[in-house]
């Protein structure tokens, strides 16, 4: 039989921590993991010190993204007004609070005919629970769905948006699928809030093309978007 | 950003968060995109599972062990290879207050378990009892057997695969309603006590 050194048993649970094992030192770990206890309990221990690593890191990344997307921000504001470093900083506060402000009203949900949509299937249930403003049941009834059309992206997109801690990557990730597709249905709402989540994900540069393109058709929100365009021109 | 600059390797060995930020910001909406339209996992694993790799990521780093390479399929592989584990075991285990209970064990060899496995194993099996015949047979199809959904829809006489999905929502919803009675029934009294 072989025997491992602790070296070797280091080196085995690091792999599987990182999941770099093979399929065939899959079998052998799980093996050892179920016949030999030294090991099990030695990889449990590291289990909860990767754990607990991974769950302290995950939240000064947060940190870090966050700090990342307003310092986008104020670089874009420096480099389109003329300001000082101080004044940067509020208004790339300001911003985010303007647009947050923009999009406080909820979109509505659509109107469906009783015969044309019945209320028990899953697209039924995920509209009402949107209506009910249950955006996490709306997401979790939209995620069952097998289909993906510009209104099931789009109701996807914005209950990403609305939720108590909105996710604006999740958001945008939708959004940018209808805004980038071939299919006009919802594609000028879609711009709009795309837009918005742009800033918050600290993609300026977009967003301000978004905005751009919104004014410039005088698409939906037109004139929301021109205030956006205003404040970040500094005019 | 296709490969870390040398400066931001050292930035990060010297515990800067910064330049992973920036990797995390550019590169999730192509892993999400990615896995997304070619695995079908679900959104909210996907972007667990990302930010664990970017954990990796730095790891790897510290330790001096990252090849610089093209940096968004290192990520992507990565992710990638978290899901499939992940699944691999989610598969057969659901979850309840965050707590995983693994369905599976139900008939598995109790010989060697512990008082509280017993006791964890009787509250499953109660919840599961006060279900209907229905549900039971399903769960019990789902999580113990491992089965897909495709195979059971395909076996059933369910007239649509969204039919069979919906029964699955409800008898988990149901299962785990009992779960929490149960529970509240084995657990008042030493709550109540303090």
């Amino acid at each position: 039989m072989h025997q491992y050194t602790r070296m070797d048993n280091q080196i085995l649970i690091q792999k599987f921590l990182h999941t770099e094992l093979s399929e065939e030192e899959i079998v052998i770990f799980e093996k050892r993991f179920e016949e030999d206890i030294v090991f099990a309990q030695e990889v449990e221990a590291s289990i909860v010190v990767h754990l607990k690593k991974n769950k302290d890191f995950k939240a000064e990344l947060m940190e870090a993204v966050e700090e990342n997307r307003i310092s986008k921000i104020k670089e874009f504001l420096l480099n389109t007004q003329n300001q000082n470093q101080e004044k940067t900083d509020q208004k790339a506060i300001e911003l985010l609070e303007l647009c947050e402000n923009l999009i406080n009203e909820k979109h509505p949900t659509p109107v469906v005919l009783r015969n044309q949509l019945s209320e028990n299937t899953d697209y039924g249930m995920a509209l009402e629970a949107f209506k009910q403003q249950e955006y996490e049941l709306a997401i979790q009834k939209l995620e069952e769905l097998d289909k993906e059309t510009n209104e099931i992206l789009f109701y996807k997109g914005l209950s990403f948006l609305y939720l108590p801690k909105p996710n604006y990557t999740l958001s945008a990730f939708h959004l940018a699928q209808i805004v980038e597709g071939k299919k006009l249905f919802k594609q000028e709402e879609a711009t709009w809030y795309l837009s918005i989540c742009y800033f918050h994900t600290g993609e300026v540069t977009k967003a301000y093309d978004l905005l751009q393109t919104i004014v410039s058709e005088k698409s939906w929100k037109f004139k929301e978007a021109k205030r956006v365009l205003y404040f970040l021109e500094g005019e | 950003m296709k490969t870390l600059s040398l400066k931001d390797i050292k930035r990060i060995q010297n515990g800067d968060n910064a330049p992973l930020a920036e990797v995390y910001l550019e590169n999730k909406s192509y892993c999400l995109l990615t896995l997304r339209k070619t695995q079908r996992f679900a959104l909210e694993d996907i972007e667990d599972a990302y930010q664990e790799a970017i954990f990796i990521l730095r790891t790897k780093i510290i330790e001096q062990k990252f090849e610089n390479k093209n940096i968004a399929s290192y990520v992507l592989t990565v992710t990638l290879n978290l899901l499939r584990n992940q699944y691999r075991k989610k598969k057969r285990v659901i979850s309840f207050n965050g707590t995983e209970i693994k369905l599976y064990k139900i008939e598995d060899d109790t010989d060697n378990w512990t008082d509280e496995e017993e006791k964890k194993l009787q509250i499953i099996q109660e919840a599961l009892k006060a279900l209907s015949p229905k549900c039971q047979e399903f769960l019990t199809q789902y999580y113990k057997e491992d089965m897909s959904l495709k195979r059971m829809y395909e076996i059933s006489d369910y007239s649509t695969y969204n039919s069979i999905k919906s029964t699955k929502c409800r008898c988990c919803k149901k299962f785990k309603d009992k779960l929490k009675e149960t529970l509240d029934q084995y657990y008042a009294p030493i709550h109540s006590n303090g």
